[in-house]
């Protein structure tokens, strides 16, 4: 049997597996490249889950942490990355910023 | 709150500061730039990283200090000790080590003609000796640079008999941050920013809060402390000899955005940590010439973030920063750790645009002088420590 791509528990957010990346420029780069309806999409769908992501993740030792675990941290790694333009911009137009892809992350 | 509200505080603390317009000359002229480079880039200990770089032996990191053309390799020898040397070959000059980072335990080689050097700057092999001429490998080594380490940064002096040691250098700022657990909060991600602007645009720029409600309105609008009327105001300023920090509180009617509140609202029942060597919540130390340490409590821990403003020419800069936070306890403190780098990093893609058009409007030549008010002390003397140094106005 194919090994599941998330834990149980979050199942339901395998639509938003190609969020799973790393290294942080990666999720950036998707940032960039989503529209504001597919970064609210994504935000309202991971958001409500937080604790649970948390205390699950919680339960896991980070360094053994299995692939299902660890794309699904690295998916709550992408809702921080969206979370300023989702919660405090909400509207691309108004950021007065460089590119956010500028910034040259060396990690 | 500890904060004072009064108008005009740090030019009565500090009345030899002085309240005149500053020249906007030294931002935009050739001239200047090649006197930064002889008399500060070349004059003054200059920060090129951590030892935590290098943690064992024979890692290396290779530095660029590309205003004066030198190439500076910190290695860590199998003796455990961390040396910086010019990253040339004796032989016939080339650059030696060309990867930015890497280890090479027990020797590195020069990729032209092979000559190998031990992890200490001996020259330990040339390739066809007995072809030479009276060559004696102990005199060949690698040209070691001047370089001292204060709570694991490393400095390095391109005099290579400095007027003041480090120690005396950092001054005040040493005695400050003295037992301060750097090394408790490794670097969790560098940013490279190439930036065209020039490198006292971006170091001014970080170097106060004024502009904190205006342009960062909508993702810092009420993070720090401020007056009725809106405006930030600092909880203390110290100058140096060289150097500055000032200090700030964080503002507690501050509303959190729905993650910021839920990652922060429960604290792991982990104790609040706080360092002694700080003076606020949040604590930004200019160490002239272009280095910062940026000291903050984030949740109930500390964290760092240090920029170095490299210059590549007088309009040009890279400006590296990095973010360092202790290891995490748990996944909130993970996730609040991330929070808080994007926040700092998404606050400072802002400000690079900013930069950038400060320094066009700068470059200009339209305003011969920039104004500064009260609560931008720190760029009075910033500029007044760098006009001491390279003496531009001095028969003016």
């Amino acid at each position: 049997m194919a090994e599941a791509a998330l834990p149980e528990a979050f199942a339901d957010l395998a639509p938003w597996l190609d969020w799973a990346l790393e290294p942080e420029r990666a999720r950036t780069a998707k940032k960039v490249a989503s529209s504001m309806e597919e970064i609210n999409a994504f935000y309202d769908a991971v958001m409500p889950r937080m604790e649970e992501i948390i205390a699950y993740l919680d339960g896991v030792p980070a360094e053994e942490r299995p692939a299902p675990a660890h794309r699904l941290y690295l998916l709550t790694l992408s809702l921080v990355e969206v979370a300023n333009l989702a919660e405090v911009y909400k509207r691309r137009e108004v950021i007065e910023a460089c590119d956010p892809l500028h910034f040259n992350p060396q990690r | 709150m500890k904060t004072v509200m009064r108008e005009k505080q740090w030019a009565e603390k500090y009345p030899a500061l002085g309240t005149g317009p500053v020249p906007t000359e030294p931002y935009f002229s050739d001239e200047h730039y090649a006197l930064e480079r002889d008399l500060i880039f070349r004059r003054t200990w200059i920060n090129v990283g951590r030892v935590d770089d290098v943690p064992e032996p024979g890692d290396f990191i290779v530095r660029e200090i590309a205003i004066c053309k030198v190439s500076v390799l910190v290695m860590r020898g199998s003796d455990g000790v961390v040396r910086c040397f010019h990253n040339v070959c004796s032989h016939r000059g080339n650059t030696l080590v060309l990867d930015e980072r890497g280890s090479c335990p027990g020797s590195v080689y020069c990729h032209f003609h092979n000559w190998v050097y031990s992890d200490t700057g001996q020259l330990i092999r040339v390739p066809d000796e007995e072809n030479f001429f009276d060559l004696d490998k102990a005199e060949h080594g690698l040209t070691p640079i001047k370089s001292d380490i204060w709570e694991g940064f490393v400095f390095v002096h391109l005099d290579p008999e400095p007027a003041e040691t480090l120690r005396e250098y950092l001054g005040g700022v040493a005695e400050q941050l003295d037992g301060c657990p750097f090394h408790e909060m490794p670097l969790m991600q560098t940013y490279l920013v190439d930036e065209r602007a020039n490198w006292k645009v971006g170091l001014d720029a970080q170097n106060e809060l004024y502009h904190l409600p205006f342009q960062h309105r909508r993702i810092l609008g009420d993070s720090f402390m401020m007056n009725d009327s809106g405006h930030c105001r600092f909880q203390d300023v110290n100058l140096y000899n060289y150097h500055t920090v000032w200090s700030c509180e964080y503002d507690p009617t501050h509303k959190p955005t729905p993650l910021e509140a839920m990652l922060f609202a429960a604290e792991d029942g982990v104790p609040l940590i706080r360092y002694p060597q700080m003076i606020g919540e949040f604590d930004f130390f200019v160490i002239f010439p272009n280095f910062v340490i940026l000291l903050f409590e984030v949740g109930n821990a500390v964290s760092y973030v240090s920029y170095n403003f490299w210059p590549l020419a007088v309009d040009r800069t890279i400006w590296e920063i990095r973010m360092h936070f202790k290891e995490p306890v748990s996944s909130r403190e993970r996730f609040r750790q991330e929070y808080f780098k994007c926040l700092i990093r998404d606050t400072l893609q802002e400000d690079t645009v900013a930069h950038e058009n400060v320094h066009a409007g700068l470059a200009s030549g339209a305003k011969p002088h920039v104004i500064l008010q009260d609560d931008e002390a720190p760029i009075r003397y910033f500029h007044k420590v760098l006009e001491d140094h390279v003496g531009f106005y001095r028969n003016a």
